[in-house]
């Protein structure tokens, strides 16, 4: 009987044409669902303990106070906060010396001085304080 | 007297390189890469629009808690520590920007203390770090 003759079977392995193909898929990936992690904030420079203490004319100060039960103060008069940027603007056109004493109640919760300042940085005011309120 | 031409030669970068530099660029970014870890407290920032993006290398964070804790660097600190701990930063690099990252209920008297420690040190460039509000 006649010796039938196995094909010889090359060896197997893995084509590696298409590494490139998925090492470029794996940083395709990673450069589309990579997210880079960005802080925002409202940044203001603090008075040096230092420095002089400057007169200011009282009819160039714009007082707002944020109460401990959220009201805010526009000099006396109470206001809704989405009115304060529109009433800082007001002021700021008739007298652009203004300068804005943020008031903030010791009880009163951070956030409140916070709304208080975005206003006013929405308005433009150029020139701003924050305080603690002292009654 | 005639030059003959000389020999072309074929201009093609052989695809089988193309792994080797895009594995090659993997590494160098694998290992170059430093992740920061700082984890902070547990804190609910107030909300803002006018909060503008801060540069990350220049700031220190500061983080208050609701109950009033403190932390730089992922250290606990009493109030008193601030202004030593922030004197020696701004030694190091006076164009330090202080990020505030407090919590929005916190009582303001704690952040008007915490202010007057970072006027002490002399910190005054300071960045109250806020969540971005989607304008209404």
């Amino acid at each position: 009987m006649p010796k039938i003759k196995r094909p010889s079977n090359p060896p197997p392995e893995i084509s590696q044409a298409s590494t490139a193909d998925i090492a470029f898929l794996l940083l395709i990936f990673f450069i589309s669902t990579t997210v880079f992690e960005q802080e925002f904030g409202m940044q203001v420079v603090l008075p040096g303990l230092g420095g002089k203490a400057t007169k200011v004319r009282p009819e160039n100060v714009l007082k707002i106070r944020a109460a401990a039960d959220g009201t805010i103060f526009v000099g006396d008069a109470p206001v809704a906060l989405r009115n304060v940027e529109g009433m800082v603007e007001t002021r700021l056109a008739e007298n652009d010396q203004l300068i804005i004493s943020i008031e903030t109640d010791s009880d009163a919760a951070y956030e409140r001085m916070i709304d208080v300042l975005d206003e006013v940085k929405a308005a433009g005011a150029p020139r701003f304080s924050i305080k603690r309120y002292r009654g | 007297m005639q030059f003959g031409r000389s020999v072309k030669v074929e201009s093609a970068i052989p695809p089988g390189s193309m792994v080797v530099l895009v594995f090659l660029l993997l590494v160098f970014f694998m290992a170059t890469t430093i992740f920061k870890l700082e984890e902070g407290l547990a804190v609910d920032l107030p909300r803002a629009e006018s909060g503008v993006r801060v540069p990350r290398e220049r700031v220190t964070h500061v983080w208050m808690n609701a109950r009033g804790e403190i932390t730089i660097d992922d250290r606990f600190l009493n109030p008193e520590q601030i202004s030593s701990i922030l004197t020696q930063k701004m030694r190091e690099n006076p164009q330090l920007l202080v990020g505030l990252n407090l919590d929005a209920t916190l009582p303001y008297d704690r952040v008007d203390d915490l202010l007057v420690r970072l006027r002490e040190a002399n910190a005054v460039n300071v960045s109250f770090t806020n969540q971005v509000e989607q304008g209404s």
